[in-house]
């Protein structure tokens, strides 16, 4: 590792740092859009009670209204399934990126490295 | 990295591999594919499943042409993966993997936007239907126009995630490459 400190450059430290956050944003990100799906469930319920409410119905749980409208499960797994799917493509980008940066550091490293060598010899 | 970390490493790619998998590499015996400590390995995964260990065939030193393995891996990925001298910023499996992921995940979206489409079609429908009230003639048409918005709809869906997300895989790849070409510049 000594040796490959000797060859880095400002512009390596920027490079693994913003690795480093788009690694670490990339959970966030999965962990944001895994709650996020939580949410839709409840956002679901309120827009279902209010339109109840607003069509003088009393408003029924989840379950019932599942039992009563089948498609309404439909129509909230594909929501769910996008948010889900939104974060995981986010996470999976973030990760390239993360390991694509650190990729070209070490690929240009290793070319400082054998240039040189070839200096030296 | 460690020999005993690599070993591991290599340990922990064998061991998913059916042992049938293991026996033919094991009597194919391409040196030019696996190391030393591949078939040291492969050997022991095969003690531990009670398999009965058969002759080698003579050691294979050239590859003909650039070949694929069984998990569709090149052979410089499987060399990446299986030599000593492992890259200190990346883990070489880390970045197979998530290829792996991702193109598994471009299939995911495929399917998913195709059963979106049935949402978004009885919505484009309804859509269509409300600037043409009590012409039932019209609801054929109706239909195919919604059909129509539809297909197009998933089909710039699933080609603007599905284009982007194999170009990063592509280029991760050319990345590794490009640094695993560059230790063997040193």
């Amino acid at each position: 590792m000594n040796e490959k400190e000797d060859f880095f450059s400002p512009n390596h430290n920027r490079l693994l740092n913003i690795a480093w956050w788009a690694k670490n944003i990339a959970w966030i990100v999965l962990v944001i859009n895994v709650l996020l799906t939580g949410a839709r469930v409840l956002e679901f319920q309120n827009t279902e009670n209010l339109r109840a409410v607003m069509s003088n119905q009393i408003p029924q749980g989840l379950l019932n209204i599942f039992v009563e409208e089948p498609l309404k499960v439909f129509e909230l797994g594909i929501s769910m399934t996008a948010i889900v799917l939104r974060g995981i493509i986010y996470y999976l980008v973030l990760k390239g990126i993360s390991l694509g940066l650190n990729m070209i550091v070490e690929t240009d490293i290793n070319y400082r490295e054998g240039s040189q060598e070839g200096v030296a010899q | 990295m460690s020999n005993e970390e690599l070993r591991k490493q290599i340990y922990g790619n064998l061991i998913l591999k059916e042992t049938d998998e293991l026996l033919k590499i094991w009597q194919v015996n391409n040196r030019s594919f696996w190391s030393d400590d591949a078939f040291e390995v492969i050997k022991g995964i095969l003690k531990e499943r009670g398999a009965e260990i058969p002759e080698q065939n003579e050691p294979v030193y050239k590859m003909d042409e650039e070949t694929l393995n069984d998990d569709g891996l090149d052979e410089w990925e499987v060399k990446a993966l299986d030599i000593e001298d492992q890259p200190e910023f990346y883990d070489t499996l880390e970045v197979i993997t998530l290829k792996d992921n991702i193109n598994k995940t471009t299939r995911a979206v495929i399917v998913f936007n195709i059963l979106g489409g049935f949402t978004a079609f009885q919505f484009y429908s309804s859509m269509v239907q409300s600037y043409f009230p009590n012409r039932e003639e019209l609801v054929p048409l109706i239909y195919l126009i919604a059909f129509i918005v539809t297909a197009l709809g998933i089909a710039v869906s699933i080609a603007l995630t599905y284009f982007p997300l194999k170009a990063l895989t592509h280029i991760l790849r050319i990345l590794m490459e490009m640094e695993f070409r560059s230790r063997k510049a040193n």
